[in-house]
């Protein structure tokens, strides 16, 4: 029987077993599930609140030092004008009005404006006045069906020629809600499978399975095997929330933010490239590290510690937004492991020179088989490791030399 | 026919403890070959290098007559003595994948699966999880796990620990079975009457060192003395030839052991009790030791030659101090 048979013998059985835990069914179709629940009690908060904030039926008032507001503007919004400022206080603590507003003597120079009310004031409201103000000036320079211009000069579109995208204001956020969802869907499928794959690893070491399964399967064949295997399961998860996400963006209807989130075929394609390497490389690190630590508790400190540079270039999101192209972004994207968050994040907002993406990738992919057969080393070493932890400097002579337990203190005789 | 297992002057050291220090023998099929050893003797170790999970500092090992490659692996049944099974899963499950591992064809794997658990009589738990069977089940399971694909080189680290007299019979058999198909079986253990019973030759190591090897019957005769077994009544010191008396703290009261001497044959005392009416006797029979009191004596002696050498080494410290 060939290798590839093996590995691909542990990897079906790998996925066989972990996909029927409950676990596993739990975090693919719970946490969705929790999300949407959640999302649906918030939008309903939300308009319930809404709703009470009815901006339209509030009696307004205004007192005006200079003539800005002009009485047929006054009579459309249906706002009440006060001679004295007296008279239109005692309307507004008697309740006659909501709310009140004051226009300073000297607005044409200093533009002060006065919002009075009891509780809180409207964030609608305040738009509206300065809306009405603006339509006021533009009034007066007899430019009335300018106002929107005067408030909202120019919405920009900015085309970025060599990617062929079209950012706009509105979807600015999209482009960053892409990556941010991706990065963060990919923590949650590795810290699942990775801690599958730790536990299985451990699980094995401790009751010895893996003596005989050493005597039967090549280290590395078993750890290929159970990388795939359990890769598989996080891409089954990553596609049942994918699915699942889809329906729930379907049935919450058109939002306004969501229209740039139309993924690019090329930007895809490399965010898939990153997502399985550095899920192989992680893996493999992990599964490593499984092999010579003793208990799963302890794996799980080291799980912690290997998979934090993964999210360290959301750290420097700013540095991103303001120059995606800088020496910061560019040396995050080629280092691996931080290199999948951070080209992601880089091909979002601005072009990436072909020849980094190459590059980064290049160099994701040596990384991976690099750890991949350290990881197989350490796995054929760690097995026979019982109750105690190795040093680093025993881990790092295992790495150089390939060489299994040559030099090691104590194995049990 | 190349052996089993030929293994050439292996050592292996951990750090500053010698696990091995020399040893070489050779496995031949057909044949129930066993380890002894004290614990920590080196036993698991040289195990663990034939089976190439560690490699020896020096030594040769072929298995099959060749480096022990892929291809020999599928042939080759291993329990180790610390066992386990994947407690969440399927019985029949885990003995298939377990199974295919071993290069069976997975249809195949399960078809063997349930009969091995037939014949083990733990049919009715093939799809109950590993984790509802008992210790004993457990035990018989990896077994059946362990020869399911019909190796030829088969290595078991104590088989008959934890296992009820019963089961003990049902391994015995098919170990048996095994070794009348012709398949070498490499058993370590320390119940020395197994060995008696069972194995053909053996080996025994002892602080990392090759202290006896061959076949158990020659090795028993090796360690014979010239003296008879005796039960019955009387006074033996009377007999002629006759150099000492030893009485045996056998449950069988009565049983002493009579040293002879060496001009002396067994039928000259035989003839001797026969002419004697003083005398009955119950039992008689040529004083072979057995492999406990081998064993023991073995290790009697490397632990007094530990003695020596500390004593040895006590003296020297002495010196210098004194210098």
């Amino acid at each position: 029987m060939t290798h590839q048979r093996r590995w691909w013998l542990v990897a079906r059985h790998e996925f066989i077993s972990n996909i029927t835990k409950p676990s596993f069914l739990f975090a693919t179709f719970g946490i969705p599930l929790f999300i949407v629940v959640v999302m649906v009690i918030v939008a309903w908060i939300t308009a319930s609140t809404i709703d009470s904030g009815e901006v339209e039926g509030e009696r307004l008032g205004l007192y005006q030092a200079v003539d800005l507001l002009p009485a047929e503007l006054l009579a459309r919004e249906n706002i009440r004008s006060y001679k004295d400022w007296e008279s239109a206080q005692t309307a507004l603590d008697d309740g006659t009005l909501d709310a009140l507003i004051q226009i300073g003597p000297n607005y044409y120079a200093d533009g002060k404006v006065g919002l009075y009310s009891y509780g809180t004031v409207a964030e609608d409201l305040q738009e509206r006045v300065e809306e009405l103000i603006a339509e006021a000036l533009m009034i007066q320079v007899g430019e009335a069906r300018y106002a929107d211009r005067l408030l909202n000069p120019a919405r920009m579109s900015i085309y970025v020629e060599d990617t062929g995208r079209t950012l706009t204001r509105d979807n600015v956020f999209g482009l960053f809600i892409l990556p941010m969802a991706f990065v963060v869907l990919f923590m949650l499928t590795l810290q699942l499978t990775s801690q599958f794959l730790m536990a299985g690893v451990v699980e094995e070491k401790t009751n010895r399975l893996m003596e005989i399964l050493v005597t039967t399967v090549k280290p590395l064949d078993l750890l290929a095997g159970k990388v795939l295997g359990l890769g598989a399961i996080g891409l089954v998860q990553v596609v049942v929330w994918l699915a699942i996400g889809l329906v729930a963006l379907r049935l919450g209807g058109d939002l306004p933010f969501l229209e740039a989130v139309a993924l690019p075929l090329d930007l895809l394609l490399v965010v898939l490239a990153y997502f399985v390497l550095t899920y192989f490389l992680l893996g493999s690190l992990l599964a490593g590290f499984g092999a010579i630590v003793d208990s799963e508790q302890e794996s799980r400190s080291y799980a912690g510690i290997v998979t934090l540079p993964l999210v360290l270039p959301l750290f420097f999101i700013f540095n991103f937004f303001s120059d995606a192209n800088g020496p910061l972004p560019t040396l995050l994207s080629l280092i691996p492991v931080t290199s999948g968050m951070a080209m992601i994040f880089r091909m979002s907002f601005v072009a990436v020179p072909l020849w980094q993406v190459l590059l980064s990738l290049g160099l994701l992919l040596l990384t991976t088989l690099l750890v991949l057969v350290i990881a197989a080393r350490l796995f054929r070493w760690g097995i026979l490791l019982y109750g105690k932890s190795p040093t680093p400097r025993e881990i790092w002579r295992v790495i150089r030399s390939g060489q299994t337990q040559r030099q090691t203190q104590e194995v049990r005789a | 026919m190349s052996p089993a297992v030929d293994v050439q002057h292996i050592a292996k050291a951990f750090g500053q403890f010698q696990a091995v220090r020399e040893a070489t023998f050779e496995v031949r099929f057909g044949e129930i070959f066993a380890l002894l050893g004290p614990n920590g003797a080196g036993k698991s170790t040289t195990i663990r290098m034939i089976l190439d999970i560690i490699r020896p500092d020096s030594g040769t090992i072929r298995v099959f007559g060749r480096p022990l490659d892929d291809a020999a692996k599928n042939q080759i049944g291993y329990l180790p003595e610390e066992r386990g099974l994947y407690k969440s899963q399927k019985v029949l499950d885990m003995m298939t994948y377990l199974g295919t591992l071993k290069g069976l064809k997975p249809a195949e794997s399960r078809k063997r699966a349930m009969s091995y658990l037939e014949r083990l009589e733990l049919a009715d738990f093939a799809k109950k999880k590993v984790s509802d069977l008992s210790k004993g089940m457990q035990q018989k399971v990896q077994f059946a796990v362990t020869v399911m694909h019909e190796p030829r080189l088969l290595i078991i680290d104590e088989p008959f620990s934890g296992l009820d007299p019963v089961n003990r019979m049902v391994v015995k058999e098919w170990l048996y079975e095994l070794r009348q198909k012709g398949s070498a079986i490499v058993m370590s253990t320390h119940q020395m009457n197994q060995v008696e019973e069972m194995a053909d030759r053996l080996l025994m190591i002892s602080r990392g060192q090759q202290r006896l090897y061959g076949e158990v019957q020659a090795i028993r005769e090796q360690y014979a003395i010239h003296a008879i077994i005796v039960e019955g009544q009387g006074d033996w010191s009377r007999l002629d030839g006759v150099t000492q008396v030893e009485s045996l703290n056998e449950q069988r009261r009565g049983a002493v052991r009579l040293h002879l001497r060496p001009e002396v044959s067994y039928d000259d005392v035989l003839a001797a009790i026969a002419r004697d009416d003083s005398l009955t006797i119950e039992r008689f029979e040529r004083a072979v030791p057995s492999l406990d009191d081998i064993f023991i004596q073995v290790a009697e002696e490397d632990a007094q030659e530990v003695r020596w050498l500390n004593r040895r080494e006590a003296e020297r410290e002495v010196e210098k101090e004194a210098v």
